[in-house]
């Protein structure tokens, strides 16, 4: 009878202990972000379906990513002025940058810089998950909002590691491809950023490696990526290329750099476990082969269809000053992609050349 | 071993639960081995300077002892004490203030047109050497003063000069209070391990949300070429929450560590900024420094036996003295001889003062309390200044920019600083008013009270802190 007493204390004490901690997560984000006390909170509030796929909610808000009514990253159209879009996955959209350091912001302040004026505007129409092939169903719709003069390309290839998802999302554009139940635990989240900031690498590495282990039960594991892919890459590169062009946009490619140099520390490896864990299918050693091959394809379509083209692959140095992890800028890195990419625009758009009454007209 | 990182986390109850599971002597010994543990993490090689401390002066007063017992004489006693005494204070001089003293002594010289080559050497401060080799040196000098015997079991004491909660930043402990508790058996009550506990989350909460967060503040503007005089007002304002709290936040979790281990570590803060005076706020902040410099160096040098004049040197060498402690750098120095100016001032004016500011009603006594409280904090707070700059010119600077305290007024930066310190302001004025240091009452608070409490207290502490940062009395 004791021992019942003091394990429904124990438990009751544990159940206070998390209703409390509950609260507060949910008082904080209140506080500091304004999400909703009551009802879920998640970063899937900043998303919506359509008939293409997942795009953003207009007004869409999940601590500090906040969409504007166009939904998309970044502030409000201005009128006039010359447009840029910059299409491509999380990289583009903004993962570890402080608000306004996601480089698509920082292309914007460097290109007005360089031409002494508010004349540019850069839209980050980018989501996280987003291939190329729902971006150049896009384009139309972009188009017709943002009618952008350039828009920067800089796809995420890990997206065409497993091609039937790419197949499942287009035969089922409408639904969401995280279900989430109707409630959630907010602390859980914070305790698993928390987990990820403390954890030792190795030991967040081995809890990776588990989860891989289950998960990648349910695929055929590959040592590295078919050619398949690689083509199907290449030829949706090349059709968001071409689509661009149809509505008088003029592209320039990227490629897709990441942490990875040419010797692999063992740190390097548990970023590549990290990165695995969202790719269970392809073994570690296959995801900078893949990178090479697919960065490859985005040189070859560069090439054919006459398209600028910055090699942040070859160009951006390694090592985590510039990435926050496996692919994802930090602030120093996001600021150093933006300035390579403006250089590049500057060279194609003539700024300090060409009128700027030319360009503000536009 | 930094108590707000996850070896810690991991350490700590390893050795509570091995620590339970053994009896009296193998509880010493496991003390001793974690505490050294603990110890070499920062740099095992320092692990030699503790081991000569601990061995050289346990066989010292062992040979006082036996002196005494022999009824030698004063001035051999004297010698054997001296001998002690240089070689710790050879320790710390050369570790902690070699380079000091030669870059000091470089600058005298290049100042009066001699070029020297004094040279500096490349040397680590090893962590909490002020602190260990202070509370040896107060055993030796018990055991010489006779007031207490000789440790028998070398073990024993090297786990008393040691001890882990307390080994780096204090509390110093006197043999006295603390050598008892080691020989002893311990028996852990249900109080002090719920006192334990509560010191251990409020410390936590102090260093980690409070003191964390107003460093970046503090860094910032300590940081500025010219601060206007706003910012200086408010970057002082916040260092002095912040030192506050990240040293007595370090003292509550020692404390608290060691009552779940059955020991009692001396009270080092009682709510300092609320004192009226500056011999008040010496009683109230970093207690067993005070304590210490009383005893071992001010009583000594004569304390407040003599003339005006001899009391006052005697309170500006202890005061320097203290200073210096600090650091090896001369804003210490300024510091140690400004608190002993204000300690002076005080006892020169403590008359006039008491006149002026008696008060028959009870709300001229609060008005009274109030004034003088606000007083002492503003002339604390200006040694903060002397304390936290990095230079001479900076603390010129920063001095003149105080004559215009709303110039560059910003709002936000008020209102960051306000968040984190009045509301433990106000907290502290209903533990003075009410007496109770620990705000969470046993009497009524059922422990799902208290779990609700440090459920909160841990929600900031996990989830709302800044970049961690190092405890700054971990310097000294």
């Amino acid at each position: 009878m004791k021992a019942l007493r003091l394990t429904s204390r124990v438990l009751g004490c544990l159940v206070i202990a998390l209703v409390v901690l509950e609260l507060c997560a949910r008082m904080d984000d209140n506080v500091t972000y304004g999400a909703p006390i009551i009802g879920g909170y998640s970063n899937e509030s900043l998303y919506e379906h359509d008939a293409i796929g997942k795009r953003g909610k207009p007004y869409g808000q999940y601590k500090k990513w906040q969409l504007n009514s166009l939904g998309f990253r970044g502030p409000e159209l201005r009128p006039g002025g010359t447009r840029i879009i910059c299409i491509g996955s999380s990289e583009t959209f903004g993962l570890y940058e402080k608000p306004g350091g996601e480089f698509p912001r920082q292309l914007e302040s460097r290109l007005n810089h360089r031409a002494g004026m508010d004349i540019f505007q850069v839209v980050n129409v980018a989501y996280p998950g987003e291939t190329i092939r729902t971006s150049t169903k896009r384009v139309g719709g972009i188009a017709d909002l943002v009618q952008p003069r350039f828009a920067v390309i800089y796809s995420s290839p890990g997206n065409y590691i497993w091609l039937p998802w790419i197949r499942a999302a287009q035969a089922n554009p409408t639904k969401p491809q995280v279900e989430r139940f109707g409630f959630d635990l907010r602390i859980g989240e914070n305790f698993r950023t928390l987990a990820k900031r403390i954890l030792p690498e190795q030991v967040q590495a081995l809890l990776r490696r588990r989860e891989i282990e289950r998960e990648s039960a349910r695929y055929k594991v590959m040592d590295r990526v078919p050619d398949e892919n690689i083509s199907t890459y290449e030829a949706d590169v090349a059709a968001l290329v071409d689509a661009l062009r149809a509505h008088g946009i003029e592209p320039l490619l990227v490629t897709h750099a990441t942490h990875f140099g040419t010797n692999l520390s063992e740190s390097d490896y548990n970023l590549l476990i990290a990165w695995r864990r969202f790719f269970p299918m392809l073994k570690e050693e296959g995801f900078i082969d893949m990178e090479n091959r697919m960065n490859d394809a985005v040189r070859r379509v560069a090439q054919a269809k006459g398209v600028q083209l910055v090699d942040a692959a070859h160009t951006l140095p390694s090592g985590s000053k510039y990435f926050a992890d496996f692919s994802h800028f930090s602030d120093a890195g996001a600021e150093l992609i933006a300035d390579m990419i403006a250089e590049r625009l500057e060279s194609m758009i003539g700024v300090g050349q060409v009128n700027t009454a030319v360009l503000l007209n536009e | 071993l930094l108590f707000n990182s996850l070896e810690f986390a991991i350490f700590l109850p390893i050795v509570l639960a091995v620590y339970f599971a053994l009896g009296h002597r193998g509880q010493n010994y496991l003390l001793l081995a974690a505490s050294l543990f603990f110890y070499a993490m920062w740099d095992w090689r320092f692990l030699f300077l503790l081991f000569v401390t601990m061995f050289g002066d346990f066989f010292i007063a062992a040979y006082l002892d036996r002196l005494r017992d022999e009824g030698a004489s004063h001035s051999k006693r004297q010698w054997i004490l001296a001998i002690s005494m240089a070689m710790n204070l050879v320790i710390l001089g050369f570790f902690k203030y070699f380079n000091f003293f030669a870059e000091s002594l470089h600058a005298l010289l290049a100042s009066i047109g001699w070029q020297t080559s004094v040279g500096t050497l490349n040397i680590v401060l090893p962590v909490g050497i002020s602190f260990y080799t202070f509370q040896s040196m107060s055993y030796t000098i018990d055991v010489y003063r006779g007031e207490l015997k000789a440790c028998k079991h070398i073990w024993d004491f090297a786990l008393f000069v040691s001890f882990f909660p307390h080994l780096v930043a204090g509390p110093i402990m006197r043999a006295v209070d603390l050598l008892p508790q080691v020989l002893a058996p311990r028996n852990t009550t249900r109080q002090q391990v719920l006192d334990g506990i509560h010191l251990i989350v409020w410390g936590f909460f102090k260093k980690v949300f409070i003191a964390d967060n107003l460093a970046s503040i503090v860094n910032r503007i300590f940081a500025l070429q010219s601060p206007t005089g706003f910012e200086t007002f408010v970057g002082v304002y916040a260092f002095a929450w912040q030192i506050y709290c990240d040293f007595s936040g370090y003292t509550d979790i020692a404390r608290g560590v060691a009552k779940l281990m059955g020991f009692e570590l001396t009270l080092n803060f009682n709510l300092p900024y609320l004192s009226t005076s500056p011999k008040e706020f010496w009683t109230r902040w970093h207690i067993s420094l005070s304590q210490w410099l009383r005893n071992y160096l001010y009583i000594p040098m004569g304390g407040n036996r003599g003339s005006d004049a001899t009391i006052y040197r005697n309170l500006l060498i202890t005061m320097v003295l203290g200073g210096l402690w600090h650091g090896a750098a001369w804003n210490f120095v300024i510091w140690g001889a400004y608190q002993g100016l204000l300690l002076v001032a005080h006892r020169a004016l403590e008359k006039p003062l008491n006149f002026l500011f008696n008060a028959s009603s009870s709300a001229g006594k609060a008005l009274s309390f109030a004034v003088r409280v606000l007083v002492m904090f503003q002339l604390t707070c200006y040694g903060w200044l002397l304390f936290r700059a990095q230079s001479w010119h900076q603390i010129k600077v920063m001095t003149g920019s105080l004559s215009h305290p709303f110039a560059g007024f910003d709002l936000q930066l008020l209102t960051q600083v306000a968040a984190f310190t009045i509301p433990l302001f106000l907290m502290q004025c209903w533990q003075y008013f009410s007496g109770k240091l620990i705000f969470v009452d046993y009497a009524w608070a059922k422990p799902e009270v208290r779990v609700a409490v440090y459920s909160l207290l841990f929600y900031f502490v996990l989830f709302r802190a800044a970049q961690p940062q190092s405890f700054i009395y971990f310097q000294f």
